[in-house]
C-alpha cells in the first residue's frame, strides 16, 4: 500500500546511508503509482466522474440497532432501544441514530442482504463476493481512467484492517492509505506527510536520479522512457499543493470539522469528501481497526455488548455519516458521490447471555446515498424477527455489481467486470 | 529581638484556629473512570484526585491482575474507599466487582453475580452499602429483557423493587442517590413520552414519581442524581442541544433545566455523573481539541466552567466517569 501516514524520519538532510537503503521503498511507491499510471493510460478507458465513499463498519453492526429495528418482537429480539421515523413516510429506524434518520430521504435501504460468509472479513463485502479478491476501487482503477487532475483514484482511509486492497490485481492498483486521519490532522504522521514528506521525497527523488545514470544505458528504451514519465506523474503528485492539500482536513473550518465528530470516524469522513471533490473515484472509509473493541462486534463477551451500540458506536456513526451527507449535498456532489455503508454481516435476532448479539450472515443492512441512487427506498425486507430476508434476498455480488454500474462500468458488455461479479446483475430498484 | 520573635511566632500559632475556621479545608475531588490508556483492547478502571480549581493526578487504579478483561461503569461510595464498577473477562459474562481502595482487593458480591446471564453498570449509596445495578434475564427477575435490581449489602439480600421490571420492556442503567432512597433509570416502558424515558422511583413510597418536564418526545438516557434526588443530570437527543447528543441538568423543585453554559458543544456529550452536593458534572465528550476520541471533563456548576484536568486524559479512550467530594480528614 502506499502510506502518507508513516513517515519514521523526522530529518532528512541531503543524500544519507539511510535515504540510500530507503530507495528501495520509495522505488516501490514510486512504482506502484508510476504503474497506476501506466495501467490507466493503457487501459483506454475514459475519464469518469462519480466517486464512491464505501464506510465499512468493522465487526459488523447490529441491523437491529441500526436501520432495520424490530419493535414488535419480543424483548429478547427486539432489544432495549426503540425506533424514530425518519424523513421518509414509512421508514424507521434506530433511535440510536436520529441524525441519519433526517437525511433518509437521500438513502435507499437493502433489508435483505445475505451472505454466506460469517467470519471478520472485509475482503467479502468488498470483493463483490470473492475472498481475497481485489477491492472495487482497485477493480475500478483497473477498468477505469485516470481521474481527477493526479489525485490518487483509490484511497483508503483509517486503520487497514482485515479490508483488501489490489489483491491478485497487483501492488500497481493498491490503495492510497491514510492510516490514521484523526481529528488532530496536525498529527505527526500527516504534518510529516504534507510538509516535510515533500522535502524527502525530493531528496529521494534526487538520489534516485542519480542511480538513474547508472542505467543509462537502457535508459534509451521506449518502454522504460514510458516508465520514467509515469514516474514523474507519481513524484508530481506527492510533491504537489494542490494533491496534498486535499488529505488535509485541517483546510477544513474549525465549525464544520466539529461537525463531523472529534472522533476518528467522523474525520474520516470529512477527509473522504475532501478527496471525493477532488476526484478520487473509491475511498473507503475503514471504522476503527480492533473489531472486538473499538468495532462493530458486540457479542458483549467484551464489554457490555449493546450498551456500545449506544455508545459511542451509533452516536459516532449518526454525526459522521450525516454530516457527509448533509455537507455532500449542500456542495451539490451528493448525485456524482455514491456513498455505501455496511459491514461485514449483521446480528443474531436473539441477544445473548452477555447481553449483546453475535455474527450473523444470513440478513443485513445496507444503506446506500447519493451517486445516482433513488431517495427514500427500501430494497427487500427481512422476516418478523430479522433472521432471513422476507423477500427479495439480495447476494453480495449483486451489491457489487450495481456499485459499478453506478461508477460507470457497463456490467452488461464489459466483460472485464466479469471475474470479479460472476454472472451477478445490478439490482434494478437502485440503477 | 529574638524575645519579639518568639512572640510573633506565638500570636501566629494562637492564630491559626481562627484562620483555619476562615478557610475551610480545600476542596478534594476523587474521580473513577474507565480508560484503555493501559491496554489497547481492555479497559481498567483509574482513580484521578483533583483540588477542584486546576489540580490533580492519577492516583491509583483498580488493582486486580491484569488479564483478558474489561472494567467500565465504576460507582463509588462517598468515602472513596469502595469502587463498584463491571467486570468482564473475555468470552464471560460480565459481573458487578466491588474494589476496597483501602484493603486493596476485591470483595465479593455473591447475591449480586448469581447469574449465568450478564451483570451491569452498578450504582452504590453513599455509604457504600445499597447497590442498584441491572441485568440481562436474571434468575429472580420477569424473564429476557434488561431489569433493574437492588442490592442491600448489610441484608445480603436484593430488595423488593414494587413496580419496576416487566417483560414487557427494559428498565436499565440504574442510579441511585446517595441516600438510597431514589433510583433513577432509564427504560423503553409504554406510556412516556417517547423512545427511551427516564424514570424517578421512590423507594420510601415504593413507587415511580411522575417527573414533569424531565422527558421530551426524543431520546433520553443515563440519569444521574444528587444525593437528595432534586438533581437528575442526563443525555439527550433533543433537537434543541448545541449538536448531537447533550446533558441536561433538570431540577425537580424548580421543575425545570438548569443552564450548564459552555458544557455542551456540536459534538456529543454523554455519560453524566454528578457528585452528591450536585456542584460537580463529570461527563464525556468527542471534541477536536481533546487528548483522544473519548475524552473525560470536569464541569464546576458554582463557576459555570470547565475545570482544567492535567494528566487525566489520553490519546487512548476515556470514558465512564463518576465523582465524589471527598469528606476532610481534618
Amino acid at each position: 500500500m502506499f502510506n502518507i501516514g508513516n513517515a519514521a524520519s523526522k530529518h532528512c538532510q541531503g543524500v544519507t546511508r539511510r535515504a540510500i537503503l530507503q530507495v528501495g521503498g520509495l522505488g516501490a511507491i514510486g512504482l506502484t503509482l508510476a504503474d497506476a499510471f501506466a495501467a490507466r493510460a493503457s487501459s483506454g478507458a475514459p475519464t469518469r466522474e462519480r466517486s464512491c465513499i464505501f464506510i465499512f463498519l468493522s465487526g459488523g453492526p447490529s441491523h437491529f440497532e441500526t436501520f432495520d429495528p424490530k419493535p414488535s418482537a419480543p424483548s429478547d429480539i427486539r432489544g432495549p432501544y426503540g425506533v424514530i421515523p425518519t424523513r421518509v413516510p414509512g421508514i424507521q429506524i434506530s433511535e440510536l441514530l436520529p441524525q441519519v434518520a433526517r437525511h433518509m430521504d437521500k438513502c435507499s435501504l437493502i433489508r435483505s442482504m445475505t451472505s454466506a460468509d460469517g467470519a471478520h472479513s472485509g475482503a467479502f463485502l468488498l470483493s463483490g463476493g470473492t475472498r481475497g479478491a481485489a477491492s472495487m476501487g482497485a477493480v475500478l482503477q483497473r477498468l477505469g481512467g485516470a481521474g481527477s487532475a493526479g489525485v490518487p483514484p483509490f484511497v483508503h482511509v483509517g486503520p487497514t484492517g482485515y479490508l483488501p486492497g489490489a489483491g491478485n490485481l497487483g501492488t500497481a492498483f493498491s490503495p492510497f492509505l491514510v492510516a490514521h486521519p484523526t481529528r488532530q490532522v496536525q498529527l505527526p504522521e500527516f504534518t510529516l506527510s504534507a510538509t516535510v514528506s515533500a522535502q524527502r521525497f525530493q531528496s529521494r527523488r534526487d538520489l534516485l536520479g542519480a542511480v538513474d545514470q547508472t542505467r543509462a544505458a537502457w535508459q534509451s528504451n521506449a518502454a522504460v522512457g514510458e516508465m520514467d514519465n509515469n514516474f514523474r506523474r507519481a513524484a508530481d503528485l506527492l510533491t504537489s499543493d494542490r494533491v496534498r492539500s486535499a488529505f488535509d482536513v485541517s483546510l477544513e473550518p474549525p465549525e464544520l470539522r466539529a461537525r463531523y465528530g472529534g472522533n476518528i470516524f467522523g474525520q474520516s469522513c470529512l477527509l473522504a469528501r475532501r478527496l471525493a471533490e477532488a476526484g478520487t473515484r473509491f475511498i473507503q472509509v475503514n471504522w476503527y481497526g480492533e473489531p472486538a473493541w473499538h468495532g462493530w462486534d458486540v457479542h458483549g463477551a467484551d464489554l457490555p455488548g449493546l450498551g456500545r451500540m449506544e455508545s459511542p458506536l451509533c452516536p459516532r456513526l449518526d454525526q459522521g455519516l450525516s454530516s457527509l451527507l448533509e455537507d455532500l449535498h449542500q456542495r451539490g456532489l451528493l448525485d456524482s458521490t455514491l456513498v455505501v455503508v455496511t459491514g461485514e454481516f449483521g446480528r443474531t435476532p436473539r441477544i445473548n447471555q452477555y447481553g449483546g448479539r453475535d455474527h450473523w450472515p444470513q440478513c443485513f443492512s445496507v444503506l446506500l446515498a447519493g451517486g445516482g441512487v433513488p431517495g427514500g427506498l427500501v430494497v427487500g425486507a427481512s422476516d418478523n424477527q430479522g433472521g432471513y430476508p422476507a423477500f427479495r434476498p439480495v447476494q453480495v455480488p449483486e451489491l457489487a455489481a450495481t456499485i459499478y454500474r453506478l461508477m460507470g462500468i457497463n456490467t452488461n458488455t464489459d466483460l472485464r467486470i466479469r471475474p470479479f461479479i460472476g454472472e451477478a446483475a445490478p439490482m434494478p430498484e437502485l440503477i | 529581638m529574638k524575645r519579639s520573635l518568639l512572640g510573633s511566632l506565638a500570636l501566629a500559632l494562637t492564630a491559626l484556629p481562627f484562620l483555619h475556621a476562615q478557610n475551610p479545608a480545600p476542596t478534594k475531588l476523587l474521580l473513577a473512570f474507565s480508560s484503555y490508556k493501559e491496554r489497547s483492547k481492555h479497559p481498567t478502571i483509574f482513580f484521578y484526585e483533583h483540588d477542584g480549581v486546576s489540580n490533580g493526578k492519577i492516583v491509583g487504579s483498580v488493582g486486580l491482575p491484569r488479564g483478558a478483561d474489561a472494567s467500565a461503569r465504576p460507582s463509588l461510595s462517598h468515602d472513596g474507599r469502595f469502587c463498584f464498577f463491571t467486570f468482564e473477562v473475555e468470552n464471560k459474562t460480565s459481573k458487578v466487582v466491588c474494589w476496597d481502595r483501602t484493603e486493596n482487593k476485591s470483595v465479593d458480591l455473591p447475591e449480586i453475580n448469581e447469574s449465568k446471564n450478564a451483570i451491569l453498570g452498578p450504582s452504590v449509596s453513599g455509604d457504600g452499602n445499597l447497590v442498584a445495578f441491572y441485568a440481562w434475564n436474571r434468575p429472580g427477575g420477569p424473564g429476557p429483557g434488561y431489569h433493574v435490581f437492588l442490592l442491600d449489602r448489610s441484608a445480603k439480600k436484593l430488595l423488593d423493587l414494587p413496580g419496576l421490571n416487566s417483560q414487557s420492556f427494559d428498565d436499565r442503567v440504574p442510579n441511585l442517590s446517595s441516600t438510597g432512597r431514589f433510583l433513577a433509570f432509564a427504560s423503553n416502558r409504554k406510556g412516556g413520552l417517547g423512545l427511551t424515558d427516564l424514570y424517578l422511583y421512590d423507594r420510601e413510597a415504593s413507587k415511580l414519581i411522575d417527573v414533569p418536564g424531565l422527558n421530551s418526545t426524543f431520546t433520553e438516557l443515563e440519569p444521574a442524581l444528587s444525593a437528595d434526588g432534586n438533581l437528575i443530570a442526563f443525555s439527550s437527543e433533543r433537537a434543541e442541544g448545541a449538536g448531537g447528543r447533550d446533558i441536561y441538568l433538570f431540577d425537580r423543585k424548580q421543575n425545570k433545566m438548569l443552564p450548564l453554559p459552555g458544557l455542551n458543544r456540536e459534538g456529543h456529550e454523554v455519560s453524566p455523573s454528578l457528585s452528591a452536593d450536585g456542584r460537580y458534572l463529570v461527563f464525556v465528550a468527542e471534541r477536536l481539541d481533546g487528548e483522544g476520541d473519548r475524552d473525560v471533563y470536569l464541569f464546576d456548576r458554582e463557576k459555570g466552567q470547565l475545570l482544567p484536568t492535567p494528566g487525566l486524559n489520553s490519546k487512548a479512550e476515556d470514558f465512564d466517569p463518576c465523582v465524589i467530594v471527598l469528606k476532610s480528614t481534618e
